[in-house]
């Protein structure tokens, strides 16, 4: 494992901007992680094509992908995601904006392993991935309405009991 | 000739084997697995709709209850995550007490781990020989925090408190011996060996273990595993060294890795950490007696951190902080931070978004458990239905973190 080098913002920045243009918008974050909105969701595979190539940013693992709801604020969602690279050490967080009917590309296609948590936004947020395999309610029964953790769902409510139906979703009975 | 036909077995979610209420919906030729597919969502509480409904330092008990396992790992991450918006360090001392106590829940849930998984493969005697040291261990945790399991120990700014000198000492009381962190620490390597004696050349250990359920880099990296099972398939990333956080970058210490990928290196991998773990444990102890017992813990923010409970006495701001923080809560600064963890079973992370109010807008975990277990597909397929279990348990999964 390499040395932990400082990451140099403003050259990655830079790199990025000049390939992409208008397609982000670099932000600044908290925690000092290279953050961008990524504007057009129809290029996004392209996107991380290039970064997981030498020219782009030598991305070698997807983190995390998750969601976050901002009730007031058009778009409404924002799909984020967490990148990591292993030479240079280097994390990137790409956020998503999206509108409430939108839906996001699932990268499922590039790392397997997107397949439980794209499952889990959908899940509780309900914005659909285009291309998913198995796009189905992962934590929740599959007869569950609404999506819990949209800011607008209420908290508190009858309890849910895990039921039958789910059953015929594997083919028994 | 009749053709063969594939059955859909049921395993779980009441199976011991499955380490909590897990369900494996999997499809058998005869006794060989052909495909399997995880059912998950039995624990679900919904935890980070709660986290949300929190203020900052009381969703800290309620990450206590995802792995629960590893409450003090989480408890660090959501409040590295709050320090990262907060723009706050705890002192040094209250750094190395934090790597002391994530490294002991380390070895805690490592053993746990060890035990469970022997037993699944039929070495039963193993888990009382974990269970004795973990027990030191939750011992520790109680003379630090007050309870075994649910400790909310870590706060941002530092610890609710200093541990007490008994922790560093041990004590006695009605003839029973309570070890010291420095006690059990020369205790430990030896109990680790035993471990060791017990398994790493027992043959039919091996025999069970070695060659079942091998996944190689490239398809780690696919299916996004991190922890041991990623190192264990010789892809060396551990986020203490890649990026270090609570000081470990101070630190001497390895990185146990294996190339072969299979069930019997995820387990030495695992054993290795847990002597590695020993290791950090010992520097950091000595960092800690260098400091002196009078060093503080906490950081003296407090815009963002409580102030002694023995300052209110003679300080009216004291007062006025404490007052303010225990009725209003933190606020901290509108922005966003992920802060990724090394927890016991990979990569926890936590994204945190505040909207400068006592509640985060959103706070959401990366739980390694449910991540690593997509993987389990790709290891049992091809191997006999009982290998499956110890694919199931090389990967560690904790079940309250997967569904939360």
């Amino acid at each position: 494992m390499g040395e932990v080098i400082p990451v140099d913002h403003e050259a990655i920045a830079a790199r990025l901007t000049e390939r992409w243009g208008e397609a982000l918008r670099m932000t600044p974050a908290a925690d000092g992680m290279v953050t961008l909105r990524w504007l057009e969701p129809a290029r996004l595979i392209e996107f991380v094509q290039w970064l997981r190539t030498r020219e782009g940013l030598g991305i070698r693992l997807l983190s995390d992908i998750t969601a976050a709801d901002y009730l007031d604020r058009e778009p409404r969602f924002e799909v984020v995601y967490h990148f990591t690279a292993f030479e240079p050490l280097l994390r990137l967080r790409v956020c998503l904006p999206l509108a409430e009917d939108e839906a996001a590309p699932s990268l499922c296609g590039e790392w397997q392993g997107a397949n439980f948590s794209e499952r889990e936004v959908f899940d509780m947020f309900g914005i659909p991935f285009t291309d998913h395999p198995n796009l189905e309610r992962l934590l929740l029964p599959e007869w569950y309405e609404g999506y819990p953790l949209r800011r607008d769902h209420p908290l508190g409510d009858i309890p849910i009991e895990f039921d039958l139906p789910y059953r015929k979703q594997f083919g028994h009975a | 000739m009749r053709e063969t036909q594939t059955i859909t077995v049921n395993m779980g979610p009441q199976h011991p084997s499955t380490h909590g209420v897990l369900r494996l919906v999997v499809e058998l030729d005869g006794e060989v697995v052909r495909g399997v597919k995880p059912v998950i969502g039995y624990l679900h509480t919904g935890m980070e709709k709660e986290l949300e409904a929190q203020r900052y330092i009381q969703g800290i008990t309620i990450t206590d209850r995802m792995d629960y396992l590893s409450p003090l790992g989480n408890n660090l991450v959501y409040v590295l995550a709050i320090e990262a918006l907060c723009g706050i360090k705890p002192p040094p001392r209250g750094q190395y007490l934090r790597v002391v106590l994530a490294e002991l829940q380390r070895l805690a849930s490592h053993m746990i781990w060890l035990g469970t998984h022997a037993m699944d493969l039929g070495a039963w005697a193993v888990m009382i020989y974990c269970i004795r040291e973990r027990e030191a261990i939750l011992d520790l945790f109680e003379m630090a925090a007050g309870v075994r399991m649910m400790t909310t120990y870590i706060r941002p700014g530092g610890l609710r408190n200093d541990v007490p000198p008994e922790f560093f000492t041990g004590f006695e009381r009605n003839g029973k011996r309570a070890w010291g962190v420095y006690e059990f620490m020369a205790e430990l390597p030896r109990r680790i060996d035993e471990y060791e004696a017990l398994l790493t050349e027992n043959p039919i250990w091996i025999n069970r273990t070695k060659g079942v359920g091998v996944i190689s880099g490239e398809q780690a990296v696919d299916w996004c595993l991190t922890g041991a099972a990623l190192r264990a398939s010789g892809v060396v990333y551990d986020v203490r060294k890649a990026f270090p956080y609570s000081s470990y970058d101070e630190f001497d210490f390895e990185v146990p890795s294996a190339t072969e990928g299979d069930v019997f290196a995820r387990y030495q991998v695992r054993v290795a950490e847990m002597r590695q773990s020993v290791r950090i444990i010992n520097q950091a102890l000595a960092k800690i007696e260098a400091l002196g017992p009078d060093a503080p813990v906490n950081s003296d923010n407090r815009r963002f951190v409580p102030p002694p409970k023995q300052e209110i006495d003679w300080s009216m701001e004291s007062l006025i902080h404490h007052f303010k923080i225990w009725t209003e809560g933190i606020r901290p600064p509108a922005g966003e931070a992920y802060v990724p963890v090394e927890s016991p079973r990979g990569e926890i992370g936590v994204y945190v978004v505040s909207d400068g109010s006592a509640h985060p807008v959103r706070a959401s975990y990366r739980p390694p458990s449910l991540i690593n277990l997509q993987a389990i597909e790709t290891l049992a397929e091809g191997h006999m239905i009982a290998d499956l279990v110890a694919c199931l348990g090389s990967l560690d999964p904790i079940l309250g973190e997967i569904d939360r």
